[in-house]
């Protein structure tokens, strides 16, 4: 029961090192087993001993995929899934719907952190700019399966990858015409009553 | 992944690694057994972190791995065999003679081993 506990304990580990170690953890926990059973006599410190070997390869698991993520194994997955480039693409509009919330319906405390004074501030701006541009990072990421070139040299074509990021460029020039126009009458012309 | 410098200092479980492999190549339980008796038992390494170690080891060309064979005193199955690279060699004597200065600064200082109380 130990070693199939162990062996779906090894099932966690990311899908790479599995294929490469899987066998062999595996065999060295074995070897660990049967070194155990010729020490029956050991009741507690081999019940300890068989917790700590769980404990500190779950700690090894948890390692391993944060290393995956931290060397960037990540990157290169959104590079090649088309879907999964683009669910990363569209959580780039996600900053400018909340900014969008906030000022909206003045959700405090944070309407009062991005717009200090009674009007829309230089600081209100920068931070809209920045959202803004945070949709064509989303549109140039959902592209990036079209882009990148596979492990035979050649590009794909994806139509969720090219029509997420159209849609997400059409949002941003939409957005950029709008909310320029109305920066322009209200705060350059200063026309009264402008929203 | 090459190793950038060799003369950089090594985790302990790297350290404890090269030097069971340093007595010639082994499998995943011969290193752990072999780290036990090196350190008279004071560490004790578990699959996931040797693993571990052994995979980074092996990216930075520390150690590179040997044939797939059974080991006869464990029983009948194969095993994959590890065995040191010349950079893992470097790595290890590097390591050595940073633990060397240290005992030398030591015993400069009069630091007593073990009371680490000042003798003088």
């Amino acid at each position: 029961m130990v070693r199939a506990l162990y062996k779906k304990l090894l099932s966690l580990y990311p899908r790479v090192y599995k294929e490469r170690f899987g066998q062999s953890i595996e065999q060295t926990f074995n070897d660990l087993y049967n070194e155990q059973k010729r020490q029956m006599d050991r009741g507690l410190i081999s019940l300890i001993l068989w917790l700590w070997i769980f404990l500190e390869t779950a700690l090894g698991i948890i390692k391993e995929h944060t290393l995956l993520v931290t060397e960037g194994y990540t990157m290169r997955t959104i590079m090649t899934n088309p879907k999964l480039a683009a669910l990363v693409g569209l959580f780039f509009i996600v900053p400018f719907a909340l900014l969008n919330a906030i000022v909206g319906n003045r959700i405090e405390p944070f309407f009062s952190l991005i717009r200090p004074a009674i009007h829309t501030g230089p600081h209100e701006y920068l931070v809209l700019f920045i959202v803004l541009l945070l949709i064509p990072v989303g549109s140039y990421i959902a592209l990036q399966p079209i882009l990148h070139r596979g492990a035979e040299g050649r590009r794909r074509f994806y139509p969720v990858s090219v029509l997420l990021a159209a849609v997400l460029l059409m949002v941003f020039v939409t957005l950029s015409a709008a909310l320029g126009s109305e920066i322009y009458r209200c705060d350059v012309l200063q026309i009264p009553n402008c929203d | 992944m090459a190793i950038k410098d060799p003369t950089l200092p090594l985790t302990p479980a790297v350290f404890h690694i090269l030097l069971a492999l340093s007595t010639g190549e082994g499998h995943g339980y011969g290193i752990m057994k072999q780290v036990e008796a090196d350190s008279q038992g004071k560490v004790t390494m578990g699959p996931g972190t040797l693993y571990g170690s052994l995979k980074r080891m092996l990216d930075a060309g520390l150690v590179r791995e040997s044939d797939k064979r059974v080991d006869p005193e464990v029983d009948d199955q194969r095993r994959i065999y590890y065995q040191i690279t010349g950079i893992g060699s470097e790595a290890l004597a590097a390591e050595l003679e940073r633990y060397q200065r240290i005992i030398t600064l030591a015993q400069e200082r009069k630091l007593h081993p073990k009371t680490f109380a000042y003798v003088g």
